[in-house]
């Protein structure tokens, strides 16, 4: 269940890339629309609502943010389940806070030029890959507080201008050997113990839009400001999720210091 | 036919004691070092075919463990035990050599089952969990 | 110092301590200087009254004199026509004339001269007048009676005249003498006492200058050296230095109203860098646990697993061990709690060594992760110091997890309580570390000095440090060598009722 994660703004390039490498390694690819059939039939929602929070910005979509937070915890739910699942090639760009806690997820970055010199392969998705350019990196800050091309956050970057497909696929077939990528028994109980805590966090994450949920080994922790504020929430919330499937132990935490620390 | 040898350093005593019957039963040769200094000794004067150790020990680490076994038998199989599990740990320990690594608290069974498939891949196909 | 005396320093004693500054009575240094001048002010009306009084005595003593001379002027004329009558027969009359005239200044002025001559003499004066008269009126009906100008006795009342003329002349003119030498005297007198005046006054300008500038100048040096004490970070009151209440009182209850905003600041400073060193420590136990944890978790399943092939021996040593390390895990968890627990700022005696060895327990696992010993070493037999656990042990944690960040590969900590000179005890955090550049080193006790990134040092440590040593009376240094050593060392006095136990 290795993966390799392919992020980009250049919807269509690092496509092409993402599928080379799928094929050469055999792994199945799997891409926004993917996530986006799964999601909307695990949560019982429709293909467009999700669509649509993937690619508005909008002030409507401001307004309507608790909604659009649920709509992307259930969309990285899927993805949780295809890493589960088997070794996958994705490409998109959703997923942030599940690859910087993986091992063994190959994080490549897909760079341009340093300027913008145009004469880019058709600008606008052609595939259904939803957001295209800039869009991608403004939506990616909203949602993550993050900049999606600071390299840091990345094992590695490519410069798709300096090579073709092909290579590029090589590149990162190359590093995937590497063993640190390699998948272990921690590695995998921490996918696990992600999975179950999205699982949570998208119960929850519309009537607290903060909230943040940690698992381990059926140990879940909640944290919310919403919790300061009266027993009764917090004992709601626990209710609601001890009967989970996994679920051992719910921990309330009323402080953010306390839900860092555990 | 011939059984696995199996080292285990873990500086807490009840590690040692508490896993190595589950192996012996399991067909493996077990050793228990509670020094990581014996332990390292031990390595250097002898093959063994896994490894396991803890990361956290006074004055040597588990890294260091692993290096010095990687570098008397590169065959060996090293799982990796600790308290203190952070995707650059597993990361560190993977790129320097590692089988596996679980982070404590861990079942026995969970170590088990690693040993187990670690042996089979080595070729000591009676090992069963 | 008892325990009382540090400590108690709650709300109503503060509160107290200002009620009983206000309370004292006033005398304030408006009033002392009103004072001073208003002894100048009655000093000058004196001299000025005094000098008028005599002045006015001269003038009176002048006319005075001027009678007399006056007086002596007619007696003598009166001899001179008496002297012609005896030579010549003539000028009775105007000896006469003049005597009369000299009775007439006597009796005039006698009366007036008692006040302000000198006395004696002047009965007598009068009587030799009236005699001398006298004479003169019987030698004048002596001549009417005899026209041929033969007078009998004639030489027997020129001898009298003579004798009473004399004694006249020679009293007068010995006290217009002597008015005289008063006169001069006193002239003498209203000249110099201006000039004492103004040197007596000279004095008694410096000596006031003195006096007031002293009653300055103490308190001000007072308050200067208290500020330094404050600055140092005790944050006792001022006391005040006199029993009455002036403008320093007022300085004095400002400055202690100053004094408790700053401790709660100070206060609220320590408690909320305490709550970033939890916030690291607790982390670090959250893994330290796991190994008790782990411990507990293999026990159990092995017996489980293994339950009906333990013989009884090996089941108790199984529980046994569950036990031991559930109290183990309890251990950790409460060194950390003890140190979290809301303080209530008590002073107690307290063992430095076993204060530090818990402190060092806190922050090992912090070292463990990085790999790096920490060695403590405690000289037995130390007397307790007395002070606030929960303050010390953040000190002596914010020392040791600084060492932390300054170790590198082959990081070695050690920890020495022992014996300071005198009645001090002291506690070395020595690290091999990189070590405090020497431009660096004056600095690192400021507040938010740090040289660590954004996010990893708030650079108030060593500043909260400071300022929780500086209340137990104690004092903090830093000594360094870059790329060898740091060491710093808490120096705190030990509880002196228990020296000799
Ligand atoms: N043992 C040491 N070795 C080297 N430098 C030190 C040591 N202790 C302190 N320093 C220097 O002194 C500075 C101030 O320390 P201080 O404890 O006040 O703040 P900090 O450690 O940066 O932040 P914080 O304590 O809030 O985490 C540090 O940034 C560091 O440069
Ligand atoms: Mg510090």
């Amino acid at each position: 269940m290795s993966t390799v994660a392919i992020l980009s703004k250049y919807v269509n390039e690092s496509r092409k890339i993402a599928e080379k490498t799928a094929f050469k390694l055999g792994y199945p690819l799997v891409t926004m629309t993917d996530l986006v059939k799964a999601a909307a039939k695990e949560g019982n929602v429709t293909e467009s609502e999700l669509s649509g929070a993937l690619t508005d910005i909008t002030l409507y979509h401001q307004l309507f943010r608790k909604r659009k937070m649920k709509l992307v915890s259930l969309l990285e739910l899927a993805l949780c389940g295809f890493m589960m699942e088997k070794s996958i090639v994705f490409c998109g760009y959703v997923g942030y806070p599940i690859f910087q806690e993986i091992s063994h997820v190959l994080q490549v970055l897909v760079l341009g030029p340093p300027e913008d010199a145009g004469g880019r392969a058709g600008g606008k998705g052609s595939g259904k890959d939803l957001l295209s350019d800039d869009k991608i990196l403004k939506w990616f800050k909203k949602i993550y507080q993050a900049d999606m091309e600071d390299p840091n956050l990345y094992d590695l970057s490519i410069n798709m201008w300096h090579m073709d497909e092909s290579e590029a696929a090589d590149i990162i077939i190359n590093t995937l050997k590497q063993p640190r990528f390699k998948p272990m028994t921690y590695s995998k109980k921490v996918m696990k113990d992600l999975q179950l805590a999205f699982h949570i966090k998208t119960k929850l994450i519309e009537k607290m839009p903060d909230v943040a949920v940690k698992s381990h080994d059926g140990t879940v922790y909640v944290y919310s400001k919403a919790f300061k504020r009266g027993q009764k929430k917090a004992a709601g919330t626990k209710q609601s999720i001890m009967w989970m499937d996994g679920v051992d132990y719910v921990e309330i935490l009323k402080d953010q210091k306390s839900f860092d620390a555990v | 036919m011939n059984s696995p040898e199996i080292l285990l350093i873990d500086d807490e005593p009840i590690v040692g004691q508490r896993l190595r019957t589950g192996l012996e039963k399991m067909g493996c040769k077990v050793e228990v070092a509670q020094d990581p200094k014996d332990a390292l000794a031990k390595i250097r004067g002898k093959r063994f075919d896994v490894v396991i150790t803890d990361i956290m020990m006074p004055e040597i680490n588990g890294i260091q463990v692993l290096e010095t076994v990687k570098e008397a038998n590169p065959d060996t199989q090293v799982i990796i035990i600790t308290g203190f599990a952070t995707s650059e740990l597993a990361r560190e320990a993977m790129e320097k050599g590692a089988y596996d690594m679980i982070a404590k608290p861990f079942k026995p069974a969970d170590l088990r089952g690693m040993v187990a498939k670690a042996a089979n891949e080595m070729g000591f196909t009676d090992i069963k969990e | 110092m008892t325990p009382d005396t540090i400590a108690a320093q709650g709300k109503n004693d503060i509160a107290a301590d200002e009620k009983d500054l206000l309370e004292r009575p006033v005398f304030s240094f408006r009033f002392q200087i009103i004072l001073g001048f208003f002894t100048f002010f009655i000093l000058s009306v004196v001299v000025t009254v005094g000098a008028m009084i005599t002045i006015n005595q001269i003038e009176k003593k002048i006319t005075t004199v001027q009678t007399w001379e006056q007086f002596l002027f007619n007696i003598e004329q009166a001899r001179r026509w008496e002297k012609n009558f005896f030579l010549y027969g003539t000028n009775l009359e105007d000896a006469l004339s003049s005597t009369t005239e000299a009775q007439a200044i006597l009796a005039e002025n006698l009366k007036k001269f008692e006040g302000s001559s000198i006395p004696a003499a002047k009965e007598n004066i009068k009587k030799h007048l009236d005699l001398y008269h006298g004479k003169l009126l019987q030698l004048n009906q002596l001549v009417k009676e005899s026209p041929d100008h033969s007078i009998p006795r004639a030489d027997l009342i020129e001898n009298d005249l003579r004798r009473y003329g004399a004694s006249i002349v020679g009293d007068a003119a010995d006290l217009t003498a002597r008015e005289h030498d008063l006169l001069f005297r006193w002239l003498q007198l209203v000249q110099r006492v201006p000039a004492y005046f103004l040197v007596f006054l000279f004095f008694l300008m410096i000596y006031m200058t003195r006096f007031l500038s002293r009653r300055f100048m103490k308190p001000l040096k007072y308050l200067v050296n208290e500020t330094r004490r404050i600055a140092r970070g005790d944050f006792t009151p001022v006391q005040p230095l006199r029993k009455f209440r002036d403008e320093f009182t007022t300085v004095e209850v400002a400055i202690n109203r100053m004094l408790r905003e700053l401790e709660s600041r100070q206060n609220s400073l320590i408690e909320s860098h305490k709550l970033r060193a939890v916030g690291i420590l607790t982390a670090g136990v959250a893994h330290e646990l796991n190994n008790p944890i782990n411990n507990i978790m293999l026990t159990a399943h092995s017996m489980l697993d293994e339950y009906d092939d333990l013989t009884k021996d090996e089941q108790i040593d199984m529980i046994t061990d569950i036990i031991g390390e559930t109290d183990r895990s309890r251990g950790i968890v409460h060194n950390l709690l003890d140190f979290t627990r809301e303080n209530k700022a008590t002073y107690d005696a307290i063992d430095l060594g076993s204060l530090v060895e818990e402190t060092t327990k806190l922050a090992k696992n912090q070292a463990r992760v990085r790999g790096i010993p920490i060695k403590l070493d405690v000289q037995p037999g130390l007397p307790p110091v007395l002070g606030d656990r929960q303050k010390l042990k953040q000190v002596f944690l914010n020392l040791i997890m600084n060492a932390l960040d300054a170790v590198g590969q082959n990081g070695l900590i050690q920890v020495r309580v022992r014996y300071h000179k005198l009645n001090y005890l002291s506690v070395q955090i020595e690290d091999n570390g990189a070590g405090i550049a020497p431009d660096v080193l004056p600095h690192i006790f400021d507040p938010f000095f740090t040289t660590k990134p954004v996010g990893k040092g708030t650079g108030l440590g060593l500043s909260v440090s400071r300022g929780i040593i500086n209340k137990h009376r104690g004092r903090i240094e830093a000594d360094s060598k870059p790329g060898a050593y740091t060491i710093f060392n808490v120096i705190l006095p030990y509880y002196p009722g228990s020296a000799n136990e």
